[in-house]
């Protein structure tokens, strides 16, 4: 990390609360003030082929998917440059990853810090299959794919890079064993349970100034049933289509145990059971020692 | 069009027309008209020796580096590589074997903006076709749907103008577009949105899956630009809707007009790209076509931009 950089990655597997997050951080960054959850503008998404275009030159749609990739440790420390000395937040689904040649995808020397925003991988099912219209046996078949990735050639939402998720337990692991950016874990439970307390243990790891005052605020600003009634007046803008469901869909921690099957909920423990327990996750049985898999 | 330098001239070669120029290339451009011999190249193209990096480069991505002179090194590493100076002087690398279709992709794109930045001339990020005896540009970001309009509209029987690079000039108190390479560059959905077949279509990089829709071009002069609709998508939208822009949102934000802006920028034209936008909101109506993500049949939308010239048209004749 380096002293006074740009991008704070919010990080999290797809349907774990990272646009809730986001909201919170930039009312907070905003000092408190009401939420548009349609004012999130580019400046928080994710790498967009647009972005890639317009910052790095080249038409991005005129490469191969190796020349892209290649350049994404430059596209990010491009849009580090065009940050100068703020902070940009950065949505990530991606697991952490390396180009080929050996660079990181998200370079350190450009990153002030990132926001590990973990879920019950029980409720991203029922989440990620009403956000992609899908089934939870579907989900749960990509949340075990390590070759699972999102926007990838050919998919009908290429407006963004190819994002590789690779498993559930795959992603976690791959941001809190890497070394090169400090990383927070947050759990989307906890955020649900103390949203104050969460808000401020990831401003202080970001370094985004807060009081008592701004923070109460914006706890109040995105609380969920808000976001959901502004979702239900105006729409929201990152609604995938074919979507099943409002984005803000609930905001509830396991609701999964009135939607999944048994054996659906038993395919998700076993394939993703000792990163659950080590997350604190109640899978039915004792904890497993978390130095197993750091 | 601004005063063009002398650049040095190849030996041989023929002369073509590349938006608006004559360009005399030692490298067969299949795709541009060809111009009659005699006159006096605005544009040179030739092989020779183009650095693996500009000395003192005041701006460097993976892909393109600024010199201090102004000069642009436009690198696809290991296939291409163009160096670009004083607006009129291209340098293809010597020991590139690119094929044409490529040495064409990256010339039409990003080696077209370097040299129209270089030369203060406005390029929007549109692609353009005739309705009537006026151009429309359909401007926007990549992903927007630009080319998939312009391919709907050029199978409505409109030339197509250009494609993704749209330069602007002013003349007499009017903007005109200087025609490019009628050529629709599609991805496969695309393709298939309007009913052409994949297969059947030109390859632009070989294995590359984008397609190269040869349209049928306007004729080679300046066209009157009678609209600019800017794209835009919604996913809360069921139903696309077009209506008129005023003030500073018609030109902002400008990256999402002008082709590569912050190039422009690094290049020196942060004042005249402000202003060029300004001057092209007062001549120019600006609209903005905001549509569903999916689900929009493109003669739906072609025939919104249509009905965009035939109100301005109205308005005139009511005003």
């Amino acid at each position: 990390m380096a002293d006074g950089a740009a991008i704070g990655w919010i990080v999290s597997y797809p349907k774990s609360g990272n646009t809730w997050l986001r909201l919170m951080l930039l009312g907070l960054i905003g000092g408190g003030q009401p939420i548009d959850i349609n004012g999130l503008g580019n400046e928080v998404g994710t790498a967009s082929q647009s972005e890639f275009d317009e910052l790095l030159v080249v038409p991005s749609g005129e490469l191969f998917p190796d020349e892209r990739i290649a350049a994404q440790p430059a596209l990010n420390r491009a849009i580090a440059a065009e940050t100068g000395e703020g902070l940009i937040l950065r949505k990530v689904h991606d697991r952490y990853w390396h180009v080929p040649g050996g660079e990181a995808v998200f370079p350190s020397s450009v990153s002030r810090g990132a926001v590990y925003l973990v879920r019950d991988p029980r409720d991203v099912a029922v989440s990620f299959a009403h956000h992609r219209g899908t089934t939870p046996d579907e989900t749960i078949a990509t949340m075990a794919d390590p070759a699972a990735t999102l926007s990838a050639a050919g998919d009908r939402h290429r407006k963004h890079l190819a994002q590789p998720l690779g498993t559930w337990s795959g992603h976690v692991l791959s941001w809190l064993n890497q070394r090169d950016i400090p990383v927070l874990l947050l759990r989307y439970e906890d955020l649900l349970a103390d949203p104050a307390w969460s808000l401020r243990l990831v401003a202080d790891h970001l370094r985004i100034a807060h009081d008592s005052a701004s923070v109460a605020r914006v706890v109040d600003a995105t609380r969920f049933g808000r976001l959901q009634a502004q979702e239900q007046v105006q729409g929201f803008r990152e609604r995938q289509a074919g979507s099943t469901a409002p984005f803000f869909r609930q905001g509830r921690a396991g609701s999964w145990r009135g939607v999944l099957a048994q054996a659906q909920a038993a395919r998700i423990l076993a394939d993703h059971g000792p990163v659950m327990r080590w997350l604190g996750y109640d899978c039915g049985d004792s904890g497993t020692d978390p130095e197993r898999y750091a | 069009m601004s005063s063009p330098p002398v650049p040095p001239l190849p030996d041989q070669g023929k002369d073509c027309l590349l938006y608006g120029y004559r360009l005399r290339s030692v490298v067969p451009l299949p795709s541009l008209p060809v111009m009659p011999e005699g006159g006096v190249p605005d544009l040179s193209l030739r092989r020779g020796r183009v650095p693996e990096q500009l000395a003192g480069a005041v701006w460097a991505s993976p892909f393109v580096e600024i010199g201090g002179d102004g000069s642009v090194l436009v690198r696809i590493p290991g296939i291409v590589a163009f160096l670009i100076r004083d607006g009129g002087c291209l340098t293809l690398d010597e020991n590139s074997n690119a094929e044409t279709s490529t040495i064409e992709t990256f010339l039409f794109s990003a080696v077209a903006g370097a040299i129209l930045h270089q030369r203060g001339v406005l390029p929007l990020h549109a692609s353009c076709v005739m309705v009537g005896d006026v151009a429309v540009a359909m401007a926007g970001v990549s992903g927007r749907g630009k080319s998939t309009l312009a391919g709907a509209l050029s199978m409505c029987g409109h030339d197509v103008v250009t494609d993704d690079v749209c330069p602007v000039d002013f003349r007499d108190g009017k903007a005109m577009v200087i025609p490019g390479p009628p050529r629709v560059r599609l991805w496969p959905d695309a393709a298939g949105l309007l009913g052409l077949s994949h297969a059947g279509l030109e390859t632009g990089r070989p294995n590359h899956p984008k397609r190269v829709l040869a349209a049928r071009g306007a004729d080679v002069g300046p066209k009157r630009l009678g609209a600019v609709i800017r794209l835009d998508i919604d996913r809360r939208l069921d139903t696309p809707v077009l209506y008129r822009l005023t003030g500073p949102t018609a030109i902002t934000p400008i990256e999402e007009l002008v082709y590569r802006a912050r190039l422009g920028r690094r290049l020196g034209r942060r004042v005249g790209l402000f202003r060029d936008l300004v001057r092209l909101a007062t001549i120019v109506p600006i609209y903005q076509l905001v549509r569903p993500e999916e689900g929009v049949d493109p003669s739906r939308l072609a025939d919104l931009v249509v009905s965009a010239l035939c109100d301005n048209g109205k308005e005139k004749a009511g005003g």
